[in-house]
């Protein structure tokens, strides 16, 4: 049987960035993630490293940990980071009195900020809507989920630790009031595995309350679904928020290539099997027209949903999901009379992920007796570039495609670029919207990964596979070639990954009704014989 | 929102460009002008640096706007970003002097005789190659002194009024066509003006010189206004100045706000000579005057003939030519795209693409191959051992009865 310090359930940001804290304190841990990398929450969000300029209003605390935790990911990742600003627009609709409040609050939590009239904000933007009344700056920023989780996760790996995909714990054991070890199997292969343990961490996030059944507690987390839009690009360069009491549809993100409007807030019971409904679409259309009148007519690449998994203190049981404080909790179970060792944390923002794994850490060092600090604030999670593999790239690959990989590998582009000067047939695009050359579908499936994708829509989160207007219709199915090839999957299973991966993808834009999108998942539907009508899928991809 | 933002939005992904692009055949590492265009167009809007040598291989043949059936715009996105491609100081050089035909024409044509004989000489010809990375593989086209005129009026009676724009070749290299296109129309009853224009811009900006085909752009737009203002109607016997004059000026100008209404009358004023006459005999009043041929012709549609989407005119219009049988190639790009043939780093692509013409045009075995594009002639007559002429010569021979 494996043993470790310290296993975390639950492959989000904050169980990323626990993994990391704790090896950098020199706590041996092992990650165990039920799905792939940000499966939950933090893969189905906007993507926004908030400034604290949306919660100043509200929450001043949470908007100056907001702003605290910009400035050091900014600095501590700065690959994961676009750094494009952000304006709060001053909509003709709103609450000018709201306006001023923001200002003031914002001089309160000290967030740089300048503001702009009308015309100066249309300058900057000129997609906005031309009615607006002003807008401050503030510096917000769109950092890539995926890859955040990926940085922390192979730095962590780097020291040591262990992180395993598709493994769902199934037990907790505990002896004399303390959690001994858990129990958990690989949901790929149904293999069942054991680990002794001594201190257990509960970041599952939405799934945080089924973990805690594991061990026979509870914590007070209600999951509220926010629905999101995709925009096949960007119509602004900064972050657009609308200037007013938090409410639907006030956020767009550019996202790399595309852009990501949203969100909705809504109760749901669990985090599984979420959908949007077309009003609700429609509805957040309708929004974000009213800050960018193009969003109207811009074309939707697909929709998806997310459930923010919020921590509801008693007091507040009754009160909306925008009423609920985005603050975090962190609950010792030894000291509330549950079981010794098990640790939940639930609650919180992307945003302050690290602030949240270093309370975690700070707690987790206590019980073990380690003496240590948190220096995840000043350790960069990626070593500095290299120079030299840097120039080579660029030599054996054009601008974009060598600028998007160095910026997604890091320092791993030297496996590439071994890969392609061994056989320069790799150098191929196999997913040309986002320039993903074969070398690095291959590298991403293979075992010199930190954490090798099991399917095509892993490939996706490391590398953007997929995530194009085409939708995986064609490097889709190229990626299940390269699987084949590679002998990463028999015939037999990377046809049925392929079937699985485009149901994926045509599920997420199903929902769309109309548009250029319509007119792409007619073409996907037809070219693997699909019927429209029922979109029933009746094709078998020839996997040899 | 600016309109043109939403072109990326067409794509379906769906590589009918690719498909369609000369380049793409025949060079499988050009990336093509799906990602060119579109996909690079995402990157760029993101800041990433799409930068590419590429995008200088683009011939500009607009197969790929005429292939796509969703109204993507791709050459439009390709001219853009190769607007801004960054070239080395040479090329940067020898392409200001290519996108400059009517400069280079002025100059030369100063003292013809001595400029041919310059341009002959292999000294010449070796530091054209060495230095300026012009290939010494083709022979330039000879320059002549620039005397096309407006012919005095030789009848009283009122005929219709047209404004020949002549375009850079004819006016500095092949005057004896300009002249030839006039008295064509005037055996088919119209009266033509010789316009005072510039270059019409289609070289500049297949050269990545924005500002210069903006400024052609401008100064024939204000040239030609008058005239169509007074009802005359625009032709052209160069199917490069033909598109530039009917789509080019609309993209090129689209932001200037004084000159748009303008431009608009002159892109539905315009019509090639072929078009024209096509038109004169749908309605029954083409001079039919012909004298019996004896000619076996092959037609090549040159792709800026074929963009401005009016189908094959001068095809139809030599078919009725009694005694002459025409053979329609439809055999794709001559490769040759204006100075893209003459850069030495493009020349085997260049002729590459004009392989399968090249192949029917010897499988067709013509006394002579038609077309309306004088640097789809040259690359003809570079590639094969047949002479092409533009079908307005022959027209006019029928006329003449010079045909053999």
């Amino acid at each position: 049987m494996k043993s470790t310090q310290v296993v975390i359930i639950g492959g989000g940001a904050t169980g990323a960035g626990i993994l990391w804290d704790l090896s950098l304190r020199g706590i041996s841990a092992i990650l165990l993630e039920q799905g792939d990398i940000a499966n939950g929450a933090t893969g189905r969000c906007h993507g926004l490293l908030h400034s604290g300029a949306r919660y100043v209003a509200k929450d001043l605390e949470t908007a100056r940990d907001c702003l605290a935790e910009n400035r050091i990911i900014k600095t501590i990742a700065p690959h994961c980071v676009e750094d494009i600003g952000g304006l709060m627009v001053q909509c003709p609709q709103d609450d000018p009195a709201f306006f001023e409040q923001w200002w003031r609050a914002a001089g309160d939590a000290d967030i740089p900020s300048r503001r702009l009239n009308a015309e100066e904000a249309l300058a900057l933007e000129p997609n906005l809507a031309a009615n607006i009344l002003g807008a401050f700056t503030c510096p917000d920023a769109h950092v890539d989920v995926f890859r955040l989780v990926l940085a922390n996760i192979e730095a962590a790996v780097g020291r040591g630790a262990r992180f395993h995909t598709y493994s769902k714990v199934n037990s907790i054991q505990s002896a004399d009031g303390r959690v001994r070890g858990v129990g958990y199997s690989n949901t790929l292969t149904g293999e069942k595995h054991e680990i002794a343990c001594e201190v257990v961490i509960n970041a599952a996030g939405g799934w945080a309350q089924e973990a805690a059944a594991l061990a026979g507690v509870e914590v007070p987390v209600r999951c509220d679904k926010g629905t999101l839009l995709v925009l096949n690009h960007r119509p602004s360069s900064r972050v657009i928020n609308r200037c007013r009491k938090s409410g639907d549809g006030d956020i767009l993100v550019p996202a790399g290539p595309v852009c990501i409007l949203g969100t909705s807030s809504m109760s749901v019971p669990g985090p599984d099997g979420l959908t949007a409904s077309p009003e609700e679409i429609n509805y957040l259309l309708q929004l974000g027209a009213e800050l960018i009148p193009g969003v109207a007519d811009a074309r939707i690449l697909r929709i998806f949903c997310g459930a923010r998994a919020l921590y509801v203190p008693a007091k507040v049981d009754s009160a909306g999901g925008r009423e609920i404080s985005r603050s975090y909790a962190l609950f010792d179970h030894e000291t509330l009379g549950g079981v010794g060792g098990f640790i939940s944390i639930v609650g919180g923002k992307l945003t302050t992920y690290r602030l949240m794994a270093a309370a975690v850490c700070d707690c987790v060092a206590g019980k073990l007796g380690v003496q240590s600090e948190c220096t995840t604030g000043k350790v960069p999670l990626r070593p500095v570039d290299d120079c030299k593999a840097h120039r080579r790239i660029n030599e054996l690959l054009p601008l974009p495609v060598a600028e998007k990989m160095e910026r997604r590998l890091g320092p791993a582009v030297t496996r590439v670029i071994e890969a392609i000067d061994a056989r320069p047939e790799l150098a191929e695009l196999v997913c040309e919207c986002e320039m993903v050359t074969r070398a690095e579908l291959e590298y991403v499936l293979g075992e010199a990964s930190p954490i090798p994708a099991q399917t095509i829509a892993d490939i996706g989160r490391r590398t953007r596979l997929g995530f194009g207007p085409c939708q995986g219709t064609f490097c889709g199915y190229r990626a299940m070639l390269a699987g084949f090839q590679t002998h990463r999957w028999t015939a037999s299973q990377a046809a049925k990954e392929f079937s699985s991966y485009l149901h994926e993808r045509w599920k997420g834009q199903a929902l769309i009704q109309e548009g250029k999108q319509v007119e792409q998942l007619d073409l996907s539907h037809e070219l693997y014989g699909a019927d429209l009508s029922t979109c029933a899928y009746s094709g078998e991809p020839d996997g040899k | 929102m600016r309109q043109d933002d939403f072109a990326i939005d067409n794509c379906l992904k769906c590589s009918v460009c690719n498909a369609a692009c000369p380049v793409f055949g025949v060079n499988a590492q050009y990336p093509g002008p799906k990602q060119l265009g579109p996909e690079l167009e995402r990157l760029r809007l993101e800041g990433i640096s799409a930068d590419t040598e590429w995008l200088e291989y683009c011939l500009g043949c607009h197969r790929c706007d005429m292939a796509c059936p969703h109204g993507v715009g791709v050459s439009e996105m390709i001219a853009h970003a190769k607007a801004k491609h960054h070239k080395p100081l040479v090329r940067g050089l020898r392409d200001w002097w290519f996108a400059r035909p009517g400069l280079l024409g002025k100059l030369t044509t100063i003292l013809p005789a001595i400029s041919n004989f310059a341009l002959s000489m292999k000294l010449a010809r070796f530091f054209m190659s060495k230095v300026m990375r012009i290939t010494p593989l083709r022979t330039f086209p000879a320059y002549t002194k620039p005397n096309l005129r407006t012919p005095p009026a030789r009848t009283s009676e009122d005929r219709a009024r047209l404004l020949f724009f002549p375009g850079c070749f004819i006016r500095y290299n092949r005057p004896d066509l300009g002249r030839k296109v006039i008295e064509l129309l005037e055996r088919n009853g119209f009266a033509t003006e010789v316009a005072a224009t510039e270059c019409c811009g289609v070289p500049a900006a297949a050269n990545g010189d924005a500002a210069q085909a903006h400024a052609m752009a401008r100064a024939n737009v204000k040239s030609l206004v008058a005239g169509v203002d007074a009802g005359m109607r625009v032709v052209t016997a160069c199917s490069s100045c033909g598109y530039m004059l009917k789509t080019g000026f609309g993209g090129l100008l689209k932001d200037d706000r004084e000159l748009a209404p303008a431009v608009q009358k002159i892109a539905a004023s315009t019509l090639d000579v072929g078009e024209l006459l096509i038109a004169q005999s749908d309605a029954g009043m083409l001079n039919t005057d012909f004298q019996q041929a004896n000619m076996r012709l092959a037609y090549h549609a040159p792709c800026h003939q074929k963009s401005q989407g009016i189908g094959r005119p001068w095809f139809h219009l030599l078919r009725q030519i009694p005694g002459i049988t025409i053979e329609d190639l439809d055999a794709g790009c001559c490769g040759m795209s204006g100075t893209y043939g003459f850069k030495q780093e493009k020349y085997k692509i260049s002729v590459a693409i004009g392989q399968e013409l090249f192949d029917s045009i010897n499988a067709s075995q013509p006394q002579m191959v038609a077309t309306e594009c004088a640097t789809c002639q040259m690359q003809i007559e570079h590639g094969t051992d047949f002479k092409a002429i533009h079908p307005v010569e022959i027209m006019l021979q029928a006329y003449n009865g010079k045909i053999i």
